[in-house]
């Protein structure tokens, strides 16, 4: 390779090294489990790697990696084959600290349960924080649509049985 | 912001309790990296007229006073049992080791006949792509065998978990297949398969299992270590235009190069390059490769009147071509799978253009086509004649003709918007995406009202923004043509790959997605009151699918046709013998797609397939498979029509089975 590529290389390693967890955990919350969590984050890096030296700032890169790891979750095609690879036995028995293991169990089932574009959703706006608008640019759905399944989303959750037993954080 | 629901704490905090603290980025660079070694690959003829342009390889003759072509080492590990291009009876050269195809060139697969699965002991194995000879299209994996750390290859694979195929549904998109061809002392060999879509499933000994990505990522990585001391230098099969292959190479790694043609007539012209014009390639393409800019227009490639390509390999014979557009650039990808754009300076071009000129026309059949007994002959039709294409070309209205051609592209909008008040508006397929596009709707959007909501939704675009999310992705093209009663028109482009980019002119605007989907439902609404069936003219078996996502429990056809192939292969560019299906029949298969649940298929297509038309005439394809049964994609999942006895008992004789 050029100098060039090697030093873009060395580049867009620091920044997987850097900000990789933070779109793992992305991807975590919306495939709920590390492997495939692992598998939509590679396949998004991926897929965008070729504008890393483009683009002028890692922060303006990681949305651009955060996008497509969403929209692409949005298309992608395995979701019956991740049904049935659910690794609900991964999940310790034993409760950890602060009840977090079974919260998490009880919580994936009810996202299970969400229709693919909800769970996006609800991720981009309960966990990433953002707002409608550049939710809707992100997946590339109207601001209309990204509050409807942001209700039905919620209204989802809150009624889910799998979360019946769940005390709320306050 | 007032929105109340971003203040939902309760959720908020929750998602974030549950996400686990030992997310480790440590694999994400190497598996990225391997992933986008393949992802831009080619998948279909949709994609394969996008990046290389349809076209069986030229083989050439090697002459006696040839240029050099490098020897295999004679250790016992490079067996030149691949030494291709010198079979005995001229047989036209296969890339890629011998061991992936059968005696008579067609590709080895898991699903031929062997007893059991892999066992330990193998001393050679040989990585697999889906190249196929008929098409030119796919990919070739490495001439040499691999001939260490075999045993743990097969145990990987059979320590995955089992899949139960018959309760598992996976999508049947496809990405690639690949096959591992184990040899043991004995000379026996069983083959281990791996679908890179679906379940990522791999086949051994009948057995399904997950862990299809890991045994490629691990055949790929053993390749790449045992190259490291390597020294390579095998004979370099003749294929001009090259094959895609599964251990991708650098340009500037290339040692061998060649140069071909085709024109629109068919003929064909090849030859090697001297190495010292392959040095005088790599040098330039070394200082001067570059990738596309943002927004970049790409380089034409309009109906040339001839095709030309440059294919280089390097000492492994891997391949890479490059394809040459009408303005002089060559599109091609690096080791990484990262698109170039190759400009030549004016002296090389035209040294290569001296070098294609000598080489002069050639009657070499294309690679891979069997020469001397034992070809197989095309089928003959067996049912009633109906209707052959040869060169199936699927209908294009009057108002797109000159989008089908390429004489119309994008067009300079006034003040980068369009008037509200055309009279009529087109969606075309564009240019060389006709064949295995989804179809457009047959007829123009007219309604008053509609039509300036046409305009409107364009203009109502966002430019595009500076951090769009833009990915390497294929797919179609569409133009949106407005045509005015002054005879003006104008021309929008709706890019469904890349960055997803509608373009007027220099106008460039982005969501091409939610723009498409505001002139779909325009035609919607416009066709609410539709009470006539339409028909669509011209061959139906071309066709891939509508532009409209129809569902099959909402289609009901009201004309439809059998398409069976008259030659192998499954794709839209294969003619096909098409006979309309009697209407008794179409009542029949509407009831049977419309209950038809999701699957996968268990089996392979066998190239017939049934085409339907709505009564808007959008068509809806239903891909026949080996066992008789259908099936066809929806969004992210598959669906499975098994036609009872009675509709059996008369569709299954319209195939010719």
């Amino acid at each position: 390779m050029t100098e060039s590529l090697v030093d873009e290389a060395v580049g867009f390693e620091q920044f997987v090294a850097e900000r990789g967890r933070g779109l793992l955990r992305a991807a975590w919350l919306l495939t709920g489990d590390h492997h495939h969590a692992e598998d939509l984050v590679q396949t998004a890096l991926a897929k965008t790697w070729g504008r890393y030296a483009a683009m002028s700032n890692d922060h303006k890169f990681e949305a651009y990696v955060r996008t497509t790891i969403y929209r692409t979750y949005v298309s992608w095609w395995r979701r019956m084959s991740w049904r049935s690879e659910r690794p609900h036995d991964d999940v310790p028995d034993t409760e950890a600290a602060g009840g977090a293991d079974a919260l998490r169990v009880d919580l994936l089932r009810a996202l299970d349960g969400l229709p693919r574009m909800q769970r996006a959703v609800l991720t981009l706006r309960f966990v990433d924080d953002m707002p409608t608008a550049e939710v809707a640019h992100v997946l590339g759905i109207p601001e209309g649509t990204v509050k409807s399944h942001s209700h039905r989303g919620c209204a989802a959750l809150r009624g889910s049985v799998h979360l019946a037993g769940q005390e709320v954080t306050p | 912001m007032n929105d109340p629901e971003i203040h939902d704490p309760d959720i908020s905090d929750n998602l974030r309790r549950i996400v686990p603290d030992d997310l480790s980025p440590a694999r994400l660079v190497d598996g990225a990296r391997r992933k986008r070694a393949r992802r831009n690959g080619v998948v279909g003829a949709l994609a394969a007229l996008a990046l290389v342009a349809v076209a069986v390889p030229v083989a050439l003759n090697l002459p006696a006073d040839g240029p050099t072509v490098a020897q295999p080492a004679t250790t016992t590990s490079q067996t030149p049992d691949v030494r291709q291009g010198e079979e005995p009876g001229g047989v036209p050269s296969l890339p890629g080791a011998r061991a992936c195809y059968n005696d008579d060139g067609t590709p080895i697969s898991w699903s031929q006949v062997q007893t059991g699965p892999a066992e330990p002991g193998a001393v050679k194995a040989w990585f697999c792509g889906d190249y196929s000879p008929e098409t030119g299209i796919g990919f070739v994996g490495p001439i040499e065998p691999l001939t260490s750390g075999l045993d743990t290859l097969i145990a990987d694979v059979q320590a995955a978990d089992v899949i139960d195929l018959t309760v598992t549904s996976c999508l049947a998109d496809y990405n690639l297949s690949f096959n591992a061809v184990f040899e043991y002392p004995d000379g026996s060999r069983r083959i281990i398969g791996g679908d890179r879509h679906g379940c990522r499933t791999t086949y051994d000994g009948g057995v399904a299992r997950a862990g299809a990505d890991e045994f490629y990522g691990a055949l790929y990585n053993a390749w790449v270590k045992q190259r490291q001391s390597d020294t390579g230098d095998w004979v370099v099969p003749n294929i001009c235009p090259g094959p895609l292959s599964l251990i991708e190479m650098n340009p500037w790694d290339a040692v061998q190069g060649s140069l071909c043609g085709e024109g629109t007539d068919g003929s064909r012209s090849a030859t090697y390059l001297s190495d010292a014009l392959v040095a005088e390639v790599t040098k330039s393409m070394r200082a001067s490769l570059e990738p596309p800019e943002e927004n970049t227009p790409q380089p034409t490639s309009s109906a040339p009147e001839q095709r030309i390509w440059l294919t280089l390999s390097n000492k492994f014979t891997d391949y890479l071509s490059l394809v040459r557009h009408e303005d002089g650039l060559y599109r091609a990808r690096d080791g990484e799978g990262q698109e170039w754009f190759w400009k030549p300076s004016e002296a090389l071009s035209a040294k290569l253009d001296a070098a294609l000129e000598e080489a002069g026309p050639t009657d070499v059949p294309p690679a891979g086509q069997p020469v001397g007994p034992g070809s197989s002959a095309a089928p003959e039709p067996t049912t009633d004649p109906g209707h052959t294409s040869d060169a199936p070309q699927p209908y294009v209205a009057e108002g797109c003709k000159d989008a089908a051609s390429g004489d119309l592209a994008s067009t300079e909008l006034p003040d980068g918007a369009l008037p509200e008040d055309a009279e009529r508006v087109w969606l075309c397929a564009s240019g060389e995406m006709q064949v295995g596009s989804p179809a457009p709707p047959l007829e123009p959007l007219e309604e008053a009202g509609l039509v300036s909501q046409a305009a409107a939704a364009f203009n109502d675009l966002s430019p595009v923004p500076e951090d769009q999310a833009c990915t390497m992705e294929l797919g179609p093209a569409y133009l949106v043509v407005h045509e005015y009663a002054d005879g003006t028109r104008h021309a929008v482009e709706l890019q469904e790959y890349g960055c997803h980019l509608v373009i007027g002119g220099a106008t460039v605007k982005g969501n091409s997605e939610l723009y498409k989907e505001k002139l779909l439902e325009l035609w919607r609404q416009q066709r609410a009151d539709l009470d006539t069936a339409q028909t669509r003219p011209g061959p139906l078996c071309p066709l891939t699918g509508s532009v409209f996502s129809l569902l099959s429990e909402n289609v009901t056809a009201t004309s439809g046709v059998t398409c069976v192939a008259t030659g192998a292969g499954n794709d839209s560019s294969t003619a096909a013998h098409e006979a309309a299906i009697p209407a008794e029949l179409l009542a029949q298969i509407n009831t049977g797609i419309a209950s038809a649940p999701l699957g996968v298929p268990a089996v392979a297509p066998d190239g017939d397939s049934i085409v339907l038309l709505t009564k808007a005439g959008d068509p809806f394809v239903l891909y026949r498979l080996e066992d008789g049964t259908f099936y066809w994609s929806e969004g992210e999942y598959a669906r499975l029509w098994t036609p009872m006895a009675g509709t059996a008992e008369v569709l299954t004789p319209l195939f010719g089975k």
